[in-house]
Formats: structure tokens, C-alpha cells, sequence
């Protein structure tokens, strides 16, 4: 499992496409062939990590975006972002 | 102080 540092800078990976059915992303891993989707609030990360962002900024979008506490958002982001990226989904700059 | 309703992020596997 993979772990971040506040400071580490997250990026969408560039072989992954992504769109909307029924209210949901869907994203293929072009690589890999494997089809994911996000709920309402993964969707919302996903969207942000269009473009390079810190893991602390993630944070802040979360929480300016959804009421919820920053220890939750923290927790539940860094679940989220360890989990795509062990789907190879992003890109991690630990500089 | 509009914030939208939080439920836990999440990605499940399975453009087309």
C-alpha cells in the first residue's frame, strides 16, 4: 500500500480516458483494459488530479468543497489515492 | 461558512 507525504505531487496518469454515464465517471485504463468508476466525491478528486495538485491541496479542495472534517477528508483521500495508485490510475512526484 | 453532502471517495472496477 502506498503511503504520502503532504507535499508529494499527484497527476492523473495520461492512459487513462475518461467520461460520464449516468451520473458516474468512468475511467479505462488504456494499458491495462480495466474500466473504473467513481462515486460523487472520488469523482470530484479525480476531476482535480486532472492537473498536477499536492496531496495537502487535494485535501483543502475536499473540504472547501464537502462538509467534512479535515482528519476524515485526510484519512478517506489517502485511502483513495493509494488504491489508484496501486491501479497504476495516477502519478506520484515524491520529491 | 454551501458545502455539499460528503460521503467517503471511492473507485470500484468494472472510453467504451
Amino acid at each position: 500500500m502506498n503511503t504520502f507525504d503532504n507535499s508529494h505531487e499527484i497527476v492523473a496518469a495520461e492512459n487513462c480516458l475518461s467520461t460520464t454515464i449516468d451520473g458516474e465517471t468512468v475511467v479505462l485504463h488504456t494499458d491495462a483494459g480495466k474500466y473504473y468508476g467513481f462515486n460523487e466525491v472520488g469523482t470530484f478528486v479525480w476531476e482535480s488530479l486532472q492537473e498536477p495538485h499536492t496531496v495537502e491541496e487535494v485535501y483543502e479542495a475536499v473540504t472547501d468543497e464537502y462538509d467534512v472534517g479535515y482528519d476524515r477528508c485526510r484519512e478517506d483521500v489517502d485511502e483513495l489515492l493509494a488504491e489508484l495508485a496501486d491501479k497504476d490510475l495516477v502519478t506520484v512526484d515524491a520529491e | 461558512g454551501s458545502n455539499r453532502e460528503y460521503t467517503s471517495p471511492e473507485v470500484t472496477e468494472f472510453v467504451v
